[in-house]
């Protein structure tokens, strides 16, 4: 199977590529940040700015090659990030199916549900950009997410999922270390029909995430390499990776969008 | 009609190049190599989640008013920049510098206001174009 097979290569890159990468830590405890004073840190670079929302390793390289195009000298580089983000969302274009064909074709402002509150879906949360924080409850790991203030467990007390799972925004979660890199499976997610960034069709309740945390050098970074397969949506497993900063000072926000919502 | 619209840099990327505001995603998508300023007076404005916005009316052409919406950036962005929700009020004349939309409509994804007193305020969750270019550049 086409999909099964491509999971397979992911996961074998992903975690080959792993070890070279990571230093001694593993403690994933603590706020990590995809914004904000990150734009100071010495240890952030701009691909990491323009892949906050994660870029796939097509899109890294194209932004890469953009930036170091003479010609390009004098293009503003926001412009060459949304060039590259362009790109991305083009490269998904033929993989998209089934219903998420429309939904790639007509996503806008008008029908975007989190300007009504309605919050992020399994695969935008976990990589948007806004602080999170990571916590040991037991043996399991809870993070919490400044936006739309979401909270997952990630069971690491051996458990597997539940045969049936009521499908909920953020899923069933479990994971694993393989060494110094965690590896987090879900399941029993509801159809996320707004993921625009760069998967565009959205998700269906028949997707299955792997999501690879490795903590790297210090001062210590965040590594996420994200897997989403999904059979009636995509014909290939969507995957992008993204980083964040440690940020031990930053306390998250909570506002919901209930008390605050952007429309008056 | 207060709506200036500008070229900016060399134009690269003359097709249509999404922009998605810092967390916002790709919701809305504006014209990135372009800029213009809409002034107009505002009707009401949110330092809302996930996005502020103001509404505000805009005089047209032919003197007509025109419904725009403003959005920025991200409410707790804001709010660790130094925002309170109290940046402007019904009835202030502003300006908005940003980003037009692709598809024409009368929303703008700013980048800058300009308020009635002349103070201007950076509202969006990036870093200004200064800074990612000291970005672009670093060698360290």
């Amino acid at each position: 199977m086409k999909t099964t097979a491509a999971r397979t290569a992911w996961l074998c890159f992903v975690l080959v590529a792993a070890p070279a990468y990571t230093s001694a830590q593993t403690n994933l405890e603590g706020v990590w940040s995809g914004i904000f004073t990150t734009r100071h840190d010495p240890y952030w670079h701009i691909e990491d700015w323009g892949c906050f929302n994660g870029c796939t390793d097509e899109g890294i390289a194209h932004l890469k090659a953009l930036l170091a195009d003479p010609k390009n000298d004098h293009v503003p580089v926001f412009a060459l990030i949304g060039q590259s983000w362009a790109f991305m969302r083009e490269s998904m274009r033929p993989h998209v199916i089934g219903p998420g064909v429309e939904i790639f074709n007509t996503i806008n402002d008008a029908t975007d549900p989190t300007l009504n509150c309605e919050p992020y879906g399994f695969a935008r949360e976990v990589v948007n950009a806004l602080p999170i924080e990571i916590n040991r409850d037991g043996k399991n790991l809870v993070i919490d997410y400044e936006e739309w203030v979401e909270t997952r467990t990630i069971y690491l007390d051996g458990r597997s999922h539940p045969r049936k799972v009521k499908p909920t925004r953020l899923g069933h979660s479990i994971g694993h270390w393989e060494g110094e890199v965690l590896v987090v499976d879900t399941v029993g997610l509801s159809p996320d029909i707004f993921y625009p960034q760069y998967a565009g069709g959205g998700f269906s309740e028949k997707a299955h995430a792997v999501e690879i945390y490795t903590v790297l050098e210090n001062p210590r970074r965040l590594r996420l390499d994200l897997m989403v397969e999904d059979p009636t949506m995509l014909s290939v497993p969507f995957t992008v990776h993204k980083i964040w900063l440690y940020k031990p000072e930053m306390k998250l926000v909570k506002d919901s969008c209930k008390d605050y919502p952007t429309k008056p | 009609m207060k709506i200036v619209s500008s070229l900016l840099g060399a134009l690269a990327a003359a097709a249509v190049m999404p922009l998605a505001q810092a967390h916002h995603s790709a919701a809305v998508f504006y014209f990135v190599d372009k800029q213009i300023t809409v002034e107009g007076v505002v009707k009401s404005y949110t330092l809302g989640n996930p996005h502020a916005r103001i509404y505000m009316t805009v005089k047209g052409p032919n003197g007509e008013d025109q419904n725009w919406m403003a959005e920025g950036g991200s409410r707790t962005v804001l709010l660790r920049n130094g925002w309170t929700g109290d940046e402007v009020k019904p009835g202030d004349h502003i300006k908005i510098i940003g980003n037009p939309s692709r598809d024409g409509s009368f929303v703008v994804h700013w980048q800058k206001l300009v308020l009635s007193d002349g103070k201007e305020l950076w509202g969006e969750d990036t870093p200004t174009d200064s800074e990612l270019e000291q970005l672009r550049h670093r060698t360290d």
